[in-house]
């Protein structure tokens, strides 16, 4: 019974963190139109910097130079930080320019960081990357207990994220992303600087996916670079198009409905020579679902409900 | 000398398989994410002819590249074509979908294991004690260039090409004037398709095959793209040559695992200074 739950709970975990990936997906494409392959290097970034602000000093074989050997939070905070500070770069080019271009830029920015990761081992510790990640509160929870708790904390801060989204959705930020999103030279016309907008919506989305990679090495308990493949964007993105773009239920409920198949595929494939099959399978199949999605259900599970515009305020004539 | 080589070797696959890609982006007006594959599956087909009928590697070549013409415009066919007058990062999307069922494919019926043509190494010229390129190397820019000369003279002394150049202009209008768009789609995706075949067929032959591969070359596909001005089809020949050699020779000065950052940084200084690429979409 014990081993149900824990296995229910770290699936409930794993879930939490994607689900905040397709937040930030969702904050980028559904609200504002930008679409980014980048979450999984964001991540990356994020989950690196936790690692290395959070660690000790090298033991072994390792071969890192920098530590910092800070408390968990400082960590979480710093991975927000310098995952910002790297969309900022990637943004100054990108966002004033065509969308595809962001597309390519971001998808070879996830690529071409997993492959510093492995690289740069006086950074990172290469392709061993640093096990042992210091967890929050680990000392109060002591043994598998530990599992339940985690579980519980990322789910407070996909509801804290989750709720913020929201609010920002119905903001009039949100309403002029939609706005940008839907038609960009009108926007402008009105006088909204499309530029400024783009941007704070992308630096804001890469500091969820950094916070989500934090996250991600708490759940794993290390940080390596071969965690951090684009699968991980992909499978982001397609729980956004099933779940329903431009709306933040559907991007919650597409990463369950997701993440619940690939883990119940994951828990099939038992026997070893079966699982390369069943991998090429899942491929085959997430490539048809975000097929026949965008063909026949572009809106997704849950279709976007755009927030009416606010009512204008009544001005009482004097008589 | 021998990284010059590799360096123009390269710059011809990218030539090839980007060229397609561009031509895509340019009519189209989206980017084929799934365009990558293509040289898998070129790369793979060429693999069955080889392998396991036993022809020699020049037919297997041709046929190969037939085949992934045909299941390129059917991949078309079956997933874009529909989705025609959708927003074009809605269709770039569907077109990873598509991308992850080809690799999908391609992994089930030959397995994740590496493979290689049954090819033997050939030994390079030499002149005095330089040594300069295998046979099967010149003979490999030879084809590049045979089908780039190919392309130029079907786009610019031709009525298909004639009527391709004027859809990549204004496809509305190309329309309205009465050329037949339908049928010069499905040129388009053939020539395009064809090409990134033998781009794989090329690669098979200087590396080794794997499913990721289209995966792998996408990405500097998309650079190269980027480079030469998204769309324009000699901006991307132009471009690709410079990736090429860049790529390769830069081995001689730094470790070749900072090859791909290179690229990428150049991206990001290209995009700074000059948006629009090397040349401007023409």
């Amino acid at each position: 019974m014990t081993n149900i739950l824990l296995f229910l709970a770290s699936v409930l975990a794993l879930m939490g963190i994607y689900a905040l990936l397709t937040l930030a997906v969702n904050l980028h494409y559904g609200y504002a139109g930008l679409l980014s392959f980048g979450i999984v290097g964001f991540a990356a970034v994020g989950a690196y910097t936790y690692a290395i602000v959070t660690r000790g000093a090298p033991v072994g074989e390792d071969v890192y130079l920098f530590y910092f050997n800070q408390p968990w939070w400082v960590g979480f905070l710093a991975a927000g930080l310098v995952t910002t500070l790297f969309a900022f770069i990637i943004g100054l080019p990108t966002l004033r320019v065509e969308g595809d271009y962001l597309l390519i830029v971001t998808f070879a920015f996830a690529e071409v960081i997993q492959d510093l990761l492995s690289n740069e081992g006086w950074l990172t510790n290469g392709t061993r990357g640093f096990i042992n990640i210091q967890m929050p509160f680990r000392e109060l929870m002591p043994g598998r207990n530990y599992t339940f708790f985690l579980a519980f904390l990322i789910i407070v801060i996909v509801a804290i994220v989750y709720l913020f989204s929201q609010r920002l959705g119905t903001s009039p930020f949100g309403r002029t992303l939609r706005a940008i999103r839907d038609n960009e030279p009108a926007t402008l016309a009105v006088g909204k600087s499309v530029y400024s907008f783009k941007m704070r919506t992308f630096l804001l989305g890469a500091a969820i996916c950094g916070f989500a990679g934090a996250m991600y090495t708490w759940y794993m308990t290390l940080a390596m670079p071969s965690i951090f493949g684009m699968s991980v964007s992909f499978t982001a993105w397609i729980a956004l198009i099933v779940g329903g773009q431009g709306n933040n239920k559907g991007a919650i409920v597409g990463t369950v409905v997701l993440l619940g198949v690939q883990q119940a595929i994951k828990f099939i494939s038992l026997t070893p020579n079966m699982a390369p099959i069943i991998s090429s399978i899942q491929l085959i199949l997430e490539g048809l679902v975000l097929i026949v999605i965008l063909r026949f259900w572009p809106r997704g599970l849950i279709p976007e409900n755009s927030p009416k515009p606010p009512k204008p305020a009544v001005v009482k004539e004097a008589v | 000398m021998q990284y010059a080589v590799y360096g123009l070797l390269m710059g011809c696959i990218l030539l090839l398989a980007t060229v397609g890609f561009s031509m895509i982006r340019r009519v189209e007006g989206f980017l084929n994410i799934a365009h990558g594959q293509m040289l898998a599956v070129g790369a793979y087909s060429c693999y069955v002819f080889n392998n396991l009928l036993g022809w020699g590697i020049v037919p297997s070549a041709i046929a190969a590249v037939l085949l992934t013409a045909i299941l390129g415009y059917l991949v078309a066919y079956t997933v874009f074509f529909p989705l025609t007058g959708k927003p074009p990062l809605l269709i770039a999307i569907a077109s990873t979908g598509a991308s992850y069922v080809i690799q999908g494919l391609i992994e089930l019926i030959f397995g994740p294991n590496v493979k290689q043509y049954k090819f033997p190494p050939m030994r390079a010229i030499k002149i005095g004690d330089l040594s300069l390129a295998g046979p099967d190397q010149i003979a490999m820019v030879v084809a590049a260039a045979i089908t780039v000369l190919f392309l130029h003279f079907l786009l610019t002394r031709t009525e298909t090409g004639k009527a391709i150049r004027a859809m990549a202009a204004n496809f509305n209008l190309a329309r309205i004037r009465g050329i037949n768009t339908p049928r010069m789609r499905v040129y388009i995706w053939l020539i395009a398709s064809a090409m990134g075949g033998l781009a794989g067929v090329m690669i098979g032959l200087i590396s080794r095959l794997a499913p990721f591969m289209g995966f792998e070359y996408i990405m500097l596909i998309m650079i190269v793209a980027i480079l030469g001005g998204l769309g324009s089809i000699y901006g991307a020949m132009v471009a690709a040559l410079i990736i090429g050699l860049i790529t390769q020779m830069s081995v001689m000065v730094i470790p070749p695992q900072y090859s791909q950052l290179l690229a990428f940084a150049l991206i990001i200084v290209v995009l700074l200074i000059r948006p629009q690429g090397i040349f401007k979409e023409a």
